[in-house]
């Protein structure tokens, strides 16, 4: 396996994936900057370790009952509502998805 | 005047004695945060609500209901740990002026015992970083040199706490955001172990890795904070269901017998010979005090930083798509449609690191490279495990260097992505493997601090604390204060 060499294509494609809009400018210096990171981090491809993967055994991994519970009060809503950048009555706008019919 | 250096120990006792009134502590505190506001140690800092919170601990003193030595002490809370009614950052611009619905877990707790918020303190953008450089809203200085940085990303948090403006603080770790700074600014960085202490109300950078940490500039304190946040909590359902212990209790047992074990990888090339130094005198210390020192090896930590850099980024590219100019945060202007509304809401808002790490993150995740970067990272990540484990059963804690050497000046790394991670190489294993690590002043690198992990079993942050109280008294670092008497005037 060889580390692949991302081209500025390559950055820009992935930006669009993430829903990152990058300027030329911000896509050559990302390409260069993660072709160096990503040399480094390749060393892990060669690391003869097993082939066991996963967070390390024995981190916690309790299950909860199935209970409804509102430890945040009943006017968390209203609260999360406020926070919104733009809202109307209980809803948050957003701008339209569908076409109006 | 009172010395603002005085730990959260020597505070509690004045206060129980009645020599001092939390409105007394909390309006030092916010005096000598603006008077060294130069540092940029906060990013919001609570005048009203903290001398509200102090006239109410005095008053449920003088009523004889002190809740516990740390009521009416003032702390910082790192600005990625949400308070509600007080602004929540995150140090980035795509949550300005976000106002939480909500107190976090770690947060409501500390407010539950008599703490005093004083404010929210700079972090590297979203946790990323290792130097408090990339906050959008400007660096944090470090206390012992104006011109160095303090570490990161919990860089405010360890400043204030460096500084003398608070004896406490909260930070958060992913890597090493706690005791990579609380090593270069000369004070206590806690990493518990995962799960130790609730997530909730912490903003997700890497879910596997995040855990909060305390900052603080004696022992006893910080036993005392952990003891108050630590614990179960229905709100997250990684928190672990193990009982908190009194921490304070056993800090006086010393370490006579203590194996602590020296893992060679860790003493190897890229550490600088004065910081190594520095963790002899401290391994010296313990034998002293009755420790036998242990050589091990740990063949896979040195993978750590790369795998690091695969599992941690994946993770944020996908705990940061929740970023999207709809719920919450400013929002781009006139968007063309709900798409557009993302992009540029995204775009505007995260800094370069922050984009880097995404787009970095995506690639690892993305269709014929999971397997080569993510599932094999995940793979280092338990040999890393297994060599701890392997380790944990010939000694009962580990002592290395925090860093490879003293903070760096301000720039030096920035436009290095590499260097600045590899200052993170002694801390990340820790978090890889869900480990509890401690940092301990070691003493000064012409003139600048450095510190010695000592990293334990899983949940025995109890002999941590015993063998960092150990070492507080062999080697005292009351009397490790950076000069900022002058206060504001520099730049």
């Amino acid at each position: 396996m060889t580390s692949p060499r991302l081209g500025a294509d390559d950055v820009r494609e992935i930006a669009r994936l993430a829903r990152l809009d990058l300027s030329d400018q911000e896509i050559a210096g990302f390409t260069e900057r993660l072709a160096s990171v990503l040399d480094y981090v390749s060393q892990i491809e060669r690391a003869e370790v097993g082939a066991a993967a996963g967070p390390p055994e024995g981190q916690p991994r309790p299950w909860r009952p199935d209970a409804a519970v509102n430890p945040q009060g009943f006017d968390v809503a209203d609260r999360l509502l406020a926070a919104a950048p733009a809202r109307d009555g209980d809803l948050v706008v957003v701008p339209r998805v569908l076409d109006a019919e | 005047m009172m010395d603002p250096f005085l730990d959260t120990g020597a505070l509690a006792r004045l206060l129980a004695a009645g020599e001092a009134t939390s409105r007394d502590l909390t309006r030092a505190a916010l005096h000598r945060a603006e008077a060294l506001s130069h540092l940029a140690a906060f990013l919001h800092l609570d005048p009203e609500g903290a001398m509200d919170s102090a006239a109410e601990s005095d008053r449920r003193r003088s009523r004889g209901e002190a809740r516990g030595p740390l009521d009416g002490v003032p702390v910082a809370l790192k600005d990625n740990l949400v308070t509600r009614g007080l602004p929540t950052t995150c140090a980035s611009r795509i949550l300005a002026g976000w106002i939480p619905p909500y107190d976090g877990t770690a947060v409501s707790r500390l407010k539950a015992a008599g703490a005093v918020v004083l404010g929210k303190t700079n972090l590297d953008e979203f946790a990323m970083g290792s130097s408090t450089e990339n906050s959008a809203f400007g660096p944090t200085r470090n206390p012992w040199d104006t011109g160095r940085v303090p570490g990161g990303s919990s860089g405010g948090s360890v400043a204030a706490v460096a500084a003398g403006i608070v004896p406490l603080a909260l930070g958060s770790e992913t890597g090493g955001s706690v005791r990579q700074p609380a090593a270069l600014c000369g004070v206590l960085g806690l990493k518990p172990t995962y799960g130790r202490i609730s997530r909730s109300g912490l903003v997700a950078f890497a879910s596997s890795l995040d855990q909060i940490g305390p900052i603080s500039r004696d022992v006893e304190g910080m036993a005392w904070v952990l003891g108050a946040i630590a614990g179960p909590d229905p709100l997250d359902s990684t928190s672990a269901p193990a009982a908190v212990p009194d921490y304070a209790a056993g800090l006086d047992a010393g370490v006579a017998g203590l194996r602590v074990g020296l893992p060679r990888e860790y003493f190897a090339e890229g550490l600088d010979p004065a910081t190594r130094a520095r963790v002899e005198t401290v391994a010296e210390a313990l034998r002293d005090a009755g420790a036998t020192l242990v050589d091990v090896s740990l063949p896979s930590s040195p993978l750590g930083i790369a795998a690091y850099y695969v599992i941690a980024p994946a993770e944020a590219s996908s705990n940061l798509a929740r970023f999207d100019g709809v719920r919450y945060g400013p929002r781009a202007r006139d968007p063309v449609d709900l798409e557009d509304l993302y992009v540029r809401t995204r775009s505007e808002g995260f800094g370069d690191e922050v984009k880097r790490r995404i787009v970095l993150g995506t690639f690892v995740l993305s269709a014929g490279y999971q397997e080569a970067y993510y599932l094999k990272a995940m793979a280092v990540r338990r040999a890393i495990s297994a060599d701890f484990e392997a380790a944990f059963s010939r000694v009962d804690v580990l002592l290395t260097p925090t860093t490879p050497g003293p903070a760096f000046p301000i720039g030096e790394r920035a436009g290095d992505p590499l260097a600045m991670y590899l200052s993170d190489v002694y801390t990340v294993s820790v978090n890889l493997a869900g480990l509890p690590g401690i940092s301990v002043p070691a003493g000064l690198v012409d003139g600048l601090p450095v510190g010695a992990q000592l990293i334990g079993r899983a949940f025995e942050e109890a002999t941590l604390l015993r063998v960092a109280a150990a070492l507080e008294r062999a080697m005292p670092w009351r009397d490790l204060r950076p000069d900022v008497a002058g206060g504001g005037g520099a730049a």
